[in-house]
């Protein structure tokens, strides 16, 4: 089996799954109790707050909450902001690209009388910083984008957006982190608040955090008895929690090695798939290495994962998350790609574990699977 | 920079004279015991100062903030020792240079405590600093605002070169002012209170009523994390921990409810004093403050002072809360302090306890009952357990901690 879709999960770390395991048999307290037990976990949790606040190399102001994942997460720091905000302003600017956890929130706070605008993006899928400068005014409360995206790996220029949004202190800058922590450096204080999701790098589903700042003055979404700083009630889920912690720590202890290996096997497949004529590669080529969006036109992205599947490759088209929905992707679409080139695309996202016998594997059955369409495709678009 | 030294300064302890030896003793013990698990030193001390050789490979920046946190300790230097040659200074000066950017100023600051030395201040400052421009690329001599400061001590011994000077927490060596008797509550304040008082010099042991099964054991398991926090500021520490249980039964019986709060804390300042008294203790140290609860009014402080003779330290008088929890923080009690478990001073509070009590009310009240045995019984059977700072237990803790993070 070789495994390409780790965009939409990655397997987790023995570790991790120990660590989870463990905290399931031997602590499984709940931290809120009064008893030593209970405030033994209670200790574990905090020291596993600091530990990821060290790992994303925080500064004071931000608090960690935990999360059952960067959906919760964005949802919680954007409701949340912009419910606090709306005192001073009612607009609040996103890209067309977003993950849908954010672009759905963000439609839902538009339905709830916010004056939702669209930064645009240029043709290679990065938020285009002009576009930003001129929607911004003294209405605007949030302004969130990606940090890595999804379909295409672009990476957005988080930098400059910050920068820019400077100049505008009551801004909310939220960053969904999900596709980029400990494979693309960031300076995640620039931004106000940070989401993650611990599924995608190599961690459990169904856990993740939000890094944000101004948590005292956030609105909860979920009521309750007052857990994680009173924003996200509800029994605190030790076991994924530190189980968490330890897929951060991993990640951070061999980002190096980490990023070298996507480096190396994504061009590698990279420069492999540019040699075929009438396969298009989607992604730029600033974005990272380890997303790749491929194009068969002519072919649609389903019959190629289909395809790829008999042998045993599993990848995606476009997102998991919206591979089983009809709709054109939207950032695809917001590419300016054409309807042909968006409904062959399909998605490789790599690991750093996978061997240099399973890339010659896949280079095998590329070539198999290309023969097999190759009649279908059309060149000339 | 290869750092071969830490030099120590003291605060006010140079303004002793008589007894200063006294002083430089203790902090020499206090200093070594709080680099106990640290390896690779060897501390030598003298009436002004100290000089801790480091070996190689220890860790220096470690060491340093532990003797910056030394009651007693004024300012910590990491030094280069250099024998008194020209040209072994000249490398060092330039050996400090290295980190400097492109276009920094500096300056030598040089102080000749050995005025016997060949060459003086002046000629010493051109030297190196001479030696230091034709080394380094674009830096430049600024006497009034440097960048850097390069300082160079002569002493009868060796010269001493080094760039930064930490400050120090200042006070005097704990176990060169007496002992004192801490009533450790559980709150922010009275760990804060017991810090204070060790800042003057002052050893502390800690007292704590418990009232079981009124209160919990994770109260009094709070009571010893906080001293421990407190032994890590100095040595170990005793707390007692006084049975009060049947105690404040019986204040709730014959004491009028308004006035059993004032009645309470009497009770265990009896309790209190008579302790001091078992252990050697001048004076009891609480952490009251004027005006903050309704036993800290001065009406009720002089019902309940009337008790005792002894002298009551309060350092925390005066303070705001938001300097007390400052503090509480610095000293790393303040997380603890805020765990919600009652004790001993909360589960038995009156709905309305008296802010202005009258002092022959509650000795009326008091006259029903017959206390002194109930007293007695509860300092007989006082627990007292030593809290060591090197606990082996914090370590455990952190050690099944680290294998599942």
């Amino acid at each position: 089996m070789i495994y390409l879709d780790n965009a939409a999960t990655t397997k987790p770390n023995e570790d991790v799954i120990q660590s989870y395991t463990q905290m399931n048999t031997q602590y499984y307290f709940n931290p809120n109790s009064p008893h030593t037990a209970g405030v033994k976990i209670a200790h574990l949790i905090d020291k596993a707050r600091e530990n990821i606040k060290q790992y994303l190399n925080l500064n004071d102001k931000f608090d960690i909450i935990f999360t059952s994942g960067a959906t919760e997460s964005n949802n919680i720091a954007l409701q949340g902001m912009a419910q606090m905000k709306k005192r001073f302003g009612k607009t609040i600017l996103t890209t067309k690209i977003e993950h849908p956890s954010v672009l759905e929130t963000m439609r839902a706070l538009e339905d709830q009388g916010f004056n939702l605008k669209y930064i645009n993006t240029t043709k290679d899928g990065k938020l285009d910083i002009e576009s930003l400068k001129k929607l911004l005014n003294d209405d605007v409360v949030l302004v969130t984008c990606m940090h890595v995206n999804n379909i295409m790996g672009q990476i957005q220029p988080i930098e400059e957006i910050s920068e820019i949004l400077q100049k505008y202190p009551k801004v909310h800058f939220h960053v969904d982190g999900v596709q980029g922590f400990g494979k693309v450096p960031l300076n995640i204080n620039l931004a106000d608040s940070y989401s993650l999701s611990a599924h995608k790098f190599h961690g459990l589903k169904g856990s993740g955090i939000l890094a944000i700042t101004q948590i005292k003055m956030i609105q909860p979404i979920i009521f309750g008895g007052g857990q994680e700083y009173g924003v996200r009630s509800g029994t605190v889920n030790a076991p994924v929690n530190i189980a968490l912690a330890k897929a951060m720590r991993q990640m951070n202890d061999r980002k190096d090695e980490n990023i070298k290996a996507l480096t190396q096997k994504g061009t590698e497949i990279r420069s492999f798939i540019e040699k075929y004529e009438g396969v298009r590669i989607n992604s730029p080529k600033d974005a990272v290495p380890y997303i790749l969006n491929v194009s068969f036109p002519g072919v649609k992205g389903e019959v190629l994962v289909n395809a790829f599947s008999k042998y045993e490759i599993y990848l995606s088209t476009t997102s998991a998350c919206s591979s089983k929905k009809s709709s054109h992707n939207e950032t695809l679409k917001a590419m300016g790609l054409s309807n042909m080139i968006i409904e062959g695309s399909i998605r490789l996202s790599i690991a750093p574990d996978l061997t240099n016998e399973q890339i010659e594997a896949f280079k095998d059955a590329f070539n198999k699977v290309y023969k097999e369409v190759k009649e279908l495709l059309k060149y000339e678009l | 920079m290869n750092y071969d030294h830490i030099l120590v300064r003291y605060g006010e302890l140079t303004l002793k004279t008589g007894n200063r030896n006294m002083f430089v003793n203790k902090l020499k013990a206090n200093l070594k015991s709080r680099l106990m698990p640290l390896q690779g030193y060897n501390v030598r001390a003298n009436r002004d100062r100290m000089y801790i050789d480091v070996h190689e490979g220890a860790d220096i920046e470690e060491m340093m903030s532990r003797i910056q946190t030394v009651f007693g300790v004024h300012s910590v230097s990491p030094v280069v020792r250099i024998e008194k040659e020209l040209d072994a200074m000249k490398e060092i000066a330039s050996k400090f240079a290295d980190d400097f950017k492109d276009g920094d100023t500096f300056k030598i600051e040089v102080k000749r405590a050995d005025k016997t030395f060949e060459l003086d201040t002046f000629q010493l400052q051109q030297e190196l600093g001479g030696h230091v421009l034709q080394n380094t690329e674009n830096v430049t001599v600024n006497v009034k605002q440097p960048d850097h400061r390069i300082k160079v001590e002569v002493r009868k011994d060796a010269i001493y070169m080094y760039n930064r000077v930490l400050e120090g927490v200042g006070g005097l060596p704990v176990g060169t002012g007496g002992k004192t008797l801490l009533m450790l509550s559980g709150g922010i304040d009275s760990p804060v209170a017991g810090m204070e008082v060790m800042k003057r010099g002052v050893t502390i042991e800690a007292i704590h009523f418990h009232s079981p099964p009124y209160t919990s054991e994770q109260a009094k398991q709070k009571v010893i994390d906080l001293t421990k926090q407190l032994a890590n500021l100095t040595n170990d520490i005793k707390l007692h921990i006084v049975p009060f249980t049947e105690l404040q039964k019986q204040i709730h019986k014959v004491v009028e409810e308004s006035y059993t709060m004032t009645s309470t804390r009497r009770m265990m300042l009896k309790v209190t004093e008579k302790l001091a008294h078992e252990i050697g203790a001048q004076a009891i140290v609480n952490g009251e403050n004027l005006g903050q609860v309704a036993s800290q009014t001065l009406g009720s402080m002089y019902a309940i002072n009337s008790v005792t003779s002894m002298p009551i330290l309060r350092p925390l008088l005066t303070f705001d809360k938001e300097d007390i929890v400052r503090k509480a923080k610095a000293i790393n009690t303040f997380d603890l302090s805020i765990q919600p478990f009652e004790d001993c001073c909360t589960i038995f509070t009156p709905k309305n306890p008296k802010t202005n009590p009258k002092l022959e009310k509650v000795e009326y009240f008091e006259s029903k009952f017959d206390f002194e045995d109930l007293i007695e019984e509860a300092v007989k059977n006082v627990e007292t357990i030593t809290i060591s700072k090197h606990d082996d237990m914090q370590q455990q803790k952190d050690e099944w901690m680290d294998e599942l993070l």
